[in-house]
């Protein structure tokens, strides 16, 4: 064990500069991206790419291997940080990456309607906290939940996992063929709330519970009606659920944002209200993403399909700022969940990093695809992170093998931590912020 | 009293200021190098001094330029006329020669990722001969005679291409019906509604079908053929298109798009090219017939600074390039050499005249060509070497001709023999007329404009069909992220 921990302190030790990240486009390439330094921040290269087109390669690659939803458990398993992948044949794969490198599959699953003639879209694709339950959603309504056997290591392996399934439509319902019914899902991080919405009139935002079959626990009430007495049909393109802190009580997820095809940005608060506490109206396009930042609780982030991508404000419920760049449509935008950045990604096949709070560009990296997802690779970075905080917090801890073993454990603790460290941390940052500048 | 000091301190400034134009000359030549001459005065207040005092400087400046121009080219001259390899000459700084490339730029073509999304996207279908375009060609609603015009002309560029009324319909509607009927492209021209001007059509909406992107432009610089000096009757053969420095993964796209709206399989026989130029991210489009004038006596050649058109000059064949080199080593304003002055011919003027005609009317064509040219030295070394050795019997001059048609593919390349052999028998007579008669024939290739010309300028890149509310893009035009007046050093396409 003890050299284990050696090993790891290494690595962390050499790469806490290091930020990475990893995007994925519609011909199925994964690719790193990674820079020297998390503030002074030129994303300057990508390390590495990862295809999987090569070994089969009399196939369409679009539309088989074309990633749909990426996202990142920020959990490590031997040694790499550990994504899904869901694919555009419903494939969903669990995939090892880091220190740019990429490996085979852990895990490997058809989701969705097999038999039907064309495969349904995955349109949600998230992991629990604890990073061993996967929840899927596909467009037509089925949510698959694979979650990693407990009696083994309860570790992602192949054919290592308990898969369920329910649907989220009727049959009747789903069989219609109609199509933007569900058009987003998002699990929450505990993974027993499962958020979605669609297109179309009656398909606003609705939460179920992922536990008991789908029940349905909450439902959107239509946003009132113009001057003109109209409505626009609900048509939800984006949603995500804020991670719980003290506002939210700590307990359950019940404050979610949503992007719609409208233009607009509304923020829910389950307890408060069934209609949107806060609306926004930005842009000329679709809202395509929507992000919270992890460091101020205060702001959000949105991006439409003409390049467009602002701050919103929550408390004057305003756009505050524009971040610049993007040429072409920005179809992720997500904000890393300790530090205080913001990654884009989009059809300008560029992954920009920006400042969350500036909003300026910190560094850009040309990717050659059309790009539709990104996912922070945290994990070094946290390493970083802790390791310099307990330094200043705790003069006399001097073992490190200890701050080591800790840090893999205490991981889930870092979102609920108390306010005064989370304070202690910005202003850390800020001081950091200022050298960099100096 | 106030007055006598205001005028002794413009006295005092004078004296300071006057010396710059009594100075000698080498002193104020470095100045002027590095100061603006609008610096040098400005701080003369008296503005009618100033503006003499600028004036003289500018002429002063003017001169010397002048001077020192002669002075390089008489040295180049006398390096050519010793046979001596002259100074190389200064390539002028420009807008495009200093973009900056960055890592959009296609570095090779066969990359793989490139030949991947290639593989699947939107075109793939029409390069891989699978389909072929069909084109719907509209306009806006209530089109103006001039709109007919324009249309009209574009009638003779685009092969395969139907009019429909626009009538009411939307675009999306246009769309449907369009991909109903098997459709592969729309294009709607608009047009400004200003009355008082005239309508002009100023934009055009290109919407690949079914699912392509589509395109908006802006188009200016529109001007009919009827406009156009001596320019020809475009034929119904099928084009050959040239795509010029299209060099990001956009322009890429955007030239397999521009592509996809001609047959695949060009008509040598008309000699009919259609270019689509970029050049700081606009796009001329031009369409021209090359003709080939095959005349008694020796084309006479610029020699040293004056620009000349090089369409020519680069496809010549070989022996026919060393014979005009011999001749360019006397490039003096008389006579060049002992066989035109047997000549006593008038002609050689003539064909400079020509092209220095041709060479104004399109100026970008004249690079550009010989940047295509080139190009294709690479790639039809080998075809073109190998008939230069057989030619010397027969005829060089039509081989010339075919190495001088801008090719760009394999495939029409080889097409090209089955061509030649056709010409052959066309020229014959003519040729052999030439053939008893002593004096050098030249061969030059000239473009003979046709169609209309016109500018477009990338708007926005649309994924998917038209859709004016909830597109996606993959590229909007914006002073954030394109080349700005600040930074004018990049460009997307």
């Amino acid at each position: 064990m003890t050299s284990k921990n050696g090993k790891s302190k290494k690595s962390s030790s050499n790469s806490s500069k290091e930020i990475s990240l990893l995007c994925a486009d519609e011909l199925g390439y994964l690719r790193f991206a990674s820079s020297s330094n998390a503030y002074g921040a030129i994303l300057h290269r990508f390390d590495s790419s990862y295809c999987v087109s090569n070994t089969y390669e009399n196939k369409k690659n679009k539309e088989t291997f074309g990633i749909e939803k990426l996202c990142s458990s920020f959990h490590r398993q031997m040694g790499c940080n550990l994504y899904a992948v869901a694919r555009r044949n419903g494939k969903v794969e669990i995939v090892r990456a880091g220190n740019g490198g990429f490996f085979q599959p852990l895990y490997d699953k058809t989701v969705g309607g097999v038999a039907a003639v064309s495969v349904p879209k995955c349109v949600g694709l998230d992991f629990t906290e604890d990073g061993k339950q996967l929840t899927v959603a596909a467009e037509d309504g089925t949510v698959t939940v694979l979650r990693v056997k407990e009696d083994g290591e309860g570790t992602w392996k192949s054919g290592g996992a308990d898969a369920r399934s329910f649907a989220l439509l009727k049959e009747d319902v789903a069989r219609r063929e109609e199509e933007g019914v569900v058009l987003c899902a998002r699990a929450s991080k505990d993974g027993k709330r499962l958020l979605y919405g669609g297109k179309g009139q009656g398909n606003d935002v609705k939460i179920v519970d992922v536990e008991q079959e789908g029940k349905l626990v909450w439902k959107a009430k239509p946003p009132p009606v113009n001057r003109l007495n109209y409505r626009a049909p609900p048509w939800v393109k984006c949603a995500r659920f804020k991670d719980r802190g003290e506002a939210n009580g700590g307990n359950e997820s019940c404050v979610f944002a949503v992007g719609t095809g409208e233009k607009k940005v509304r923020l829910y608060d389950t307890r408060a209200n069934k209609r949107a506490t806060m609306e926004v109206e930005y842009g000329e396009a679709p809202v395509n993403s929507v992000a919270f930042s992890s460091v101020d609780e205060h702001r959000m982030f949105a991006a439409d399909s003409r390049g467009k991508c602002c701050a919103i404000d929550l408390r004057t419920s305003k756009a505050c700022g524009a971040i610049r760049g993007n040429s072409g449509s920005v179809r992720e935008i997500e904000a890393h969940p300790t530090l205080d950045l913001v990654a884009t990604v989009g059809l300008d096949r560029y992954v920009r990093v920006y400042n969350g709070s500036s909003r300026k560009c910190l560094g850009a990296a040309y990717a050659k695809q059309n790009l539709t997802c990104v996912a922070w690779d945290t994990f070094q970075d946290r390493d970083g992170n802790r390791k310099k905080k307990k330094g200043k917090r705790v003069d006399a801890d001097n073992s490190d093998d200890s701050d080591n073993d800790d840090e893999d454990d205490e991981e889930n603790d870092n979102d609920i931590l108390p306010k005064k460290r989370k304070k202690k941390k910005s202003k850390s940052k800020r001081k950091r912020r200022r050298r960099m500048k100096t | 009293m106030g007055v006598t000091r205001t005028k002794k301190s413009t006295s005092l400034k004078r004296k300071r200021k006057d010396p710059p134009g009594d100075d000698n000359d080498d002193g104020r030549r470095t100045k002027s190098e590095n100061v603006s001459i609008g610096k040098l005065t400005s701080q003369i207040k008296n503005k009618q001094r100033r503006s003499e005092v600028y004036g003289k400087l500018l002429h002063e400046q003017s001169v010397e330029k002048k001077k020192r121009r002669q002075l390089r080219q008489k040295e180049e001259l006398r390096a050519l006329e010793n046979g001596e390899t002259p100074a190389p000459r200064q390539v002028p700084k420009t807008i495009e020669n200093q973009r900056v490339i960055d890592e959009t730029h296609i570095v090779r073509e066969d990359e793989e990722e490139i030949h991947n999304e290639d593989k699947e996207d939107e075109f793939a279908s029409y390069f891989s001969f699978n389909s072929s375009p069909k084109i719907i060609i509209t306009t806006s609603r209530k089109p103006s005679g001039a709109m007919f015009k324009f249309l009209e002309n574009l009638f003779t560029v685009v092969p395969n291409a139907y009019y429909y009324a626009r009538r009411n319909y939307h675009v999306k509607e246009m769309v449907k019906h369009a991909t109903a009927r098997g459709f592969t492209d729309l294009l709607i021209f608009n047009e400004n509604k200003t009355f008082s001007k005239g309508a002009r059509v100023n934009g055009l909406l290109h919407v690949h079908l079914p699912e392509g992107p589509s395109v908006m432009y802006k188009l200016t610089n529109l001007i009919l053929s009827k406009k156009i000096r001596n320019h020809g009757r475009a034929t119904s053969h099928y084009p050959e298109l040239l795509l010029n420095n299209f060099s990001t993964r956009l322009g890429h796209r955007i030239g397999r798009m521009f592509a996809s709206l001609f047959p695949q399989k060009p008509e040598f026989k008309g000699r009919r090219v259609v270019t689509f130029h970029n050049q700081r991210d606009f796009i001329f489009f031009r369409h021209h017939r090359y003709v080939f004038e095959e005349k008694k006596g020796v084309r006479r050649r610029h020699g040293g600074h004056l620009s000349t058109a090089e369409v020519d000059e680069e496809s010549f064949s070989k022996n026919r390039i060393k014979k005009s080199s011999k001749r360019k080593s006397k490039p003096s304003l008389a006579l060049p050499s002992g066989e035109d002055e047997e000549d006593g011919d008038e002609e050689d003027v003539q064909f400079s005249g020509d092209e220095d005609s041709d060479s104004d009317s399109d100026e970008f064509k004249a690079g550009s060509s010989s940047d295509e040219d080139s190009d294709d030295d690479d790639d039809s070394s080998s075809s073109g070497s190998s008939s230069d050795d057989d030619d010397d019997d027969d005829d060089d001059d039509d081989d010339s001709d075919d190495d001088s048609g801008e090719d760009e593919d394999g495939k029409k390349k080889e097409k090209k023999p089955f061509e030649r052999k056709k010409k052959l028998t066309k020229a014959q007579k003519k040729k052999i007329a030439d053939e008893n008669d002593d004096r050098p024939t030249s061969v030059i290739a000239r473009l003979q404009e046709l169609g209309p010309r016109f500018t477009l300028k990338l708007m926005s890149v649309q994924k998917g069909t038209f859709d004016s509310k909830h597109g996606e893009f993959e590229y909007v035009r914006s002073t954030e992220t394109d080349g700005t007046r600040k930074n004018r050093r990049k460009f997307v396409l």
